[in-house]
């Protein structure tokens, strides 16, 4: 009888173990695709920085006129309509994908003319390549030929929302107005009050 | 000095008549001081029968000036140069963000609010239009403060 109860025990708790790993491991993997480490003008930035933050990350490039200062400036009109307090939950990443053109300086003062603490954050070709191919997002530089503009970059317009550890939680494709990020920005303050 | 007097009437009397092309809703973006590109959008009437086309355009701002469309592929989108912008007969063409717009690059002097800049646009019946005062607007709209 003795031993049954031993062995049931044992039983038991390996299991619990392997379960207990499993979704560790599971957690993980949610989070690992989406970690980076990439350079700031003030120093590398890590997801990992902003635990505790709702990131919200845009690929885009500063030779861009159109498309990546539109929807910059939709997502920081969203945040400019929260109170402080919530928007201040937020942490808007801008990273460019075209780090022959967009210096780190030059990246810091173009992600502050749209919101005072976003981040402009760029790295070396195959850490971008990882990242973008983490994310789902892709970029292709196009060489014109008879422009002014030697290549420009083919884009997604995805706008990434991810949750305080740092799991993809919200995508915004081709976002159309700035409510439909506001929209989007209030989710993710819900999903923050239940984590 | 009659003679004068008719040639003045007539140059008055004939831009009584609505120019072939009108433009309308022009107005240029305001970027980040060390930003080299911009772009201007505007609409553009054609108020002829025959489809009319945009060709180019100058601006003592930028180095050069082209027009551009945007294009989503799958779901990349793509900015390209185009060679000239159609106007059809009796309707008009939008440039407006996300679509086609008038490509300003590499910026002598940084775009302001506020401020203006000119912009000379060639058509294909040969009319030159001259926008004197193109204003540069901010693209971030609304308020710039919190909610308190």
């Amino acid at each position: 009888m003795k031993k049954g109860v031993i062995f049931l025990v044992g039983v038991g708790l390996l299991f619990g173990i392997f379960w207990a790993g499993a979704t560790y491991v599971q957690d993980q993997r949610e989070v690992k695709p989406y970690a980076f480490e990439l350079q700031s003008a003030d120093g590398p930035v890590r997801l990992s920085d902003f635990k505790g933050k709702i990131p919200i990350v845009y690929f885009g490039y500063m030779y861009c006129p159109d498309i990546c200062p539109t929807t910059l400036a939709q997502a920081a009109n969203a945040l400019q309509k929260l109170p402080k307090e919530e928007a201040d939950k937020f942490q808007l990443l801008f990273i460019s994908v075209d780090p022959e053109r967009d210096g780190l300086g030059d990246l810091k003062e173009y992600a502050q003319y749209f919101y005072p603490d976003a981040l402009g954050l760029t790295g070396e070709a195959p850490a971008l390549k990882e990242i973008t191919q983490n994310y789902g997002t892709y970029y292709a530089k196009e060489y014109i030929e008879n422009s002014g503009v030697d290549y420009t970059v083919a884009h997604t317009t995805f706008l990434y929302f991810l949750d305080t550890q740092g799991r993809l939680a919200h995508t915004i494709k081709h976002s159309q107005s700035p409510d439909e990020i506001f929209r989007a920005l209030q989710k993710m303050l819900i999903i923050a009050k239940n984590e | 000095m009659l003679k004068t007097f008719f040639a003045a009437l007539f140059v008055c009397a004939t831009s009584v008549f609505a120019a072939p092309i009108e433009v309308s809703d022009a107005y240029a973006r305001e970027v980040p001081p060390n930003l080299k590109n911009s772009a201007a959008f505007m609409k553009i009437a054609n108020t002829t029968t025959e489809e009319l086309f945009l060709l180019g355009a100058a601006s003592p701002v930028a180095t050069r000036v082209e027009l551009h469309e945007h294009v989503m592929e799958g779901e990349m989108m793509k900015m390209r140069p185009v060679e000239k912008i159609a106007i059809a007969p009796h309707a008009h063409t939008t440039l407006e963000p996300g679509g086609l717009h008038v490509m300003l690059i590499g910026l002598n002097a940084p775009m302001r609010e506020g401020e203006t800049i000119v912009l000379e646009l060639y058509f294909s019946n040969g009319q030159k239009q001259t926008l004197d005062a193109v204003p540069i607007k901010s693209v971030m709209m609304g308020m710039k403060k919190h909610k308190m």
